[in-house]
């Protein structure tokens, strides 16, 4: 499944200093290719980041004070880590801390 | 009944509901409305019942910036306004509101003319990207200043501020039609004002002395914590000077809700409780009549500010600065924003709560003096028996050893309340000056700071005060900025200018004293 990921607001610094990356999920076994955010958060962590993972996740989920948007709409709206991705969602990371 | 309370039951309220609505959200298969215009799909969720569809935040940003800024109840129509630009998200929204809002060409104009002041931090945050910052700024068709961070080391009066840009006449006259004929458009209006003052130019060799100087009271300044605190205070007291040099009196500040409740609370750990309320407030007016210094986006949160940019398309540049990519534990204040936005995390309350309560506190007593670093009214002289000179006597007798320790009797009496006790200097160099005074003997033999007051001593050129002389003139925040330093020889001349003015007029004061008549 393809999509496209986005990072702003200085979380860009973590992942190479690319703002945009159209990245391929792979299928996972068993012929499961349902993705969910909370899958979606380590595969970036481990695949696409570049330095510092803490300063990205917390747990299994994003750092406080990053916002996280699906095609544009707050993911709290969507039910966050349960959300499930859909092939060419635009998800876009965008990093509130001031010294991030 | 108390606003606390009630405001307090409303949250808990909205929360409930908003706990309902996001249930609600999620069980729909549809989807979800926004809750003001319900017709387009909600695509924000801010705060604890506010679900908007992207044109209805926008508008609600939009109103809730002009209706703080409208509250301030200050301002002059069409006066001249400084917009701080760090083009970091914050202040490039703030100046996309206002300089879109000032071109409006219905009634909802906003009534200012607004240019933007950027202050070139490079001398001690290397990584600033000085020219992209410059480019950002050109793109708001206003007026465009830059003053240099290390200007600030120099004298009071030497200018400061210089114009980047000045070729937006032609232009926006081309984009704007010519509809508006009464009146001129903003931007070329205040090109026009404000141009010929800020022709004075700050002198390159001086400003290259004065890099170096700034330089060397960054590295002497100790900690991560010091640094932060020092480059708020000169960036503040920059941004204060190139005002009142280009003769702007609206200063206009990007602080937002979160930036202040984190900066609330680093201040309280760092020994600024009695400055919480001015840290907040929506006026500043720490400079007077002359500088009006306005936070409008301080009901707004940095969420809010940061999908304002998403949706809006403003472009920024990601805050640089010491701190940048840097653990919690590197200042006082990352780790208070990393506590700060943990909290809100869980509780979406939090920043709004922390925020409003700053707002209700306020310093008890009269303070009479002001610091003369921070400029905030100096909270060091509580009475004799305060923690606070508790702390201090104890330091004094620590660490001056038994044989050099005097406490002096005749200080501690003085109307200023101040316990203070004499370090005698080792052997000579006492009193240049002649006189008894406890002063003289405290500053180790130099004489009482010359301004050809009556002791008449050769030492009449500002001799730079000593650490001592220093921090009894600067409030406890600040006194633990500068106790942090390695050497006091770099800081900046509107400091050591101040305590020297004060400390002579104290010396005058005290040589007059017998005839005073006071008023008790
Ligand atoms: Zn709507
Ligand atoms: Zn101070």
């Amino acid at each position: 499944m393809q999509l496209t990921v986005e990072f702003s607001g200085g979380a860009e610094l973590l992942f190479g200093n690319v703002k945009q990356h159209r990245v391929t999920l792979p299928d996972r076994g068993d012929g499961d290719s349902v993705w969910t955010m909370e899958g979606l958060l380590p595969w970036l962590r481990d695949n696409l980041l570049k330095e510092r993972p803490e300063l990205f996740m917390q747990g299994d989920t994003v750092r406080p004070g990053i916002l996280v948007l699906v095609n544009d709409a707050d993911w709290e709206l969507l039910g966050q880590l349960s959300y499930k991705l859909q092939p060419d969602d635009t998800v876009v990371f965008i990093s509130t801390l001031h010294g991030g | 009944m108390c606003s606390i309370e009630e405001g307090d039951l409303a949250d808990l309220r909205a929360r409930e509901e908003a706990q309902h609505l996001k249930a609600q959200a999620l069980s729909d298969t549809g989807p979800t409305l926004c809750q003001k215009c319900r017709s387009a799909p909600a695509v924000l969720l801010l705060r604890v019942n506010d679900i908007y569809c992207r044109d209805c935040f926008v508008a609600a940003f939009t109103h809730k910036f002009r209706s703080t800024l409208g509250k301030s109840r200050l301002l002059r129509p069409d006066e001249p306004a400084l917009v701080a630009f760090s083009g970091g998200v914050a202040s490039s929204v703030l100046a996309r509101l206002v300089s879109d809002g000032a071109s409006q060409t219905d009634s909802k104009r906003l009534r200012l003319r607004p240019g933007l002041l950027m202050v070139d931090e490079s001398a001690v945050v290397p990584e600033q990207d000085v020219k992209e910052v410059e480019r950002l700024a050109g793109t708001y068709r206003v007026p465009v200043y830059r003053a240099k961070l290390e200007a600030v080391m120099g004298d009071s009066g030497a200018p400061v501020v210089e114009r980047v840009n000045c070729k937006l006449k032609e232009e926006s006259t081309g984009d704007d039609g010519g509809t508006e004929s009464s009146q001129a458009p903003p931007e070329a209006a205040s090109c026009d004002s404000v141009s010929s003052e800020a022709a004075v130019l700050p002198d390159e060799a001086r400003l290259a002395e004065l890099r170096a100087q700034l330089q060397q009271l960054w590295s002497a300044a100790g900690s991560g914590t010091a640094r932060e605190q020092l480059l708020e205070r000169l960036r503040s007291e920059l941004l204060a000077r190139a005002a009142l040099q280009l003769g702007i009196r609206l200063l206009l500040l990007a602080d937002t809700e979160t930036r202040l409740a984190v900066s609330l609370l680093s201040g309280l750990a760092g020994g600024r409780g009695a400055h919480a309320h001015q840290q907040t407030a929506l006026a500043d007016r720490r400079h007077g009549e002359r500088l009006l210094v306005l936070r409008p986006l301080r009901e707004l949160s940095s969420k809010q500010v940061a999908l304002f940019a998403h949706h809006c398309r403003v472009q920024y540049v990601p805050g640089v600065g010491p701190d940048t990519m840097a653990p919690a534990s590197a200042s006082i204040g990352r780790a208070t924003e990393e506590f700060v936005l943990g909290l809100q995390a869980s509780f979406p309350a939090t920043v709004s709560t922390v925020y409003r309560t700053g707002t209700k506190l306020s310093a008890v007593g009269a303070m009479t003096e002001d610091c003369a670093l921070c400029r905030l009214p100096l909270d060091t002289s509580g009475g004799a028996a305060s923690a606070l000179q508790a702390t201090r006597f104890s330091q004094m007798v620590s660490s001056s050893g038994p044989d050099r320790f005097q406490y002096d009797q005749h200080s501690a009496d003085t109307a200023a309340g101040h316990s203070r006790a004499t370090v005698l200097p080792p052997a000579a160099g006492n009193g240049s000056c002649g006189t008894d005074t406890p002063r003289c003997v405290e500053s180790g033999g130099a004489c009482c700071g010359g301004g050809g007051e009556r002791c008449g001593s050769a030492q009449t050129v500002s001799r730079k005060p000593s650490r001592e002389e220093l921090l009894e003139r600067l409030c406890y925040g600040c006194q633990l900025v500068v106790k942090d330093m390695k050497e006091v020889d770099n800081i900046p001349s509107f400091v050591t200018e101040e305590v020297a003015v004060r400390t002579r007029r104290e010396n005058m004061r005290k040589e007059i004293q017998d005839f005073l008549i006071e008023d008790s």
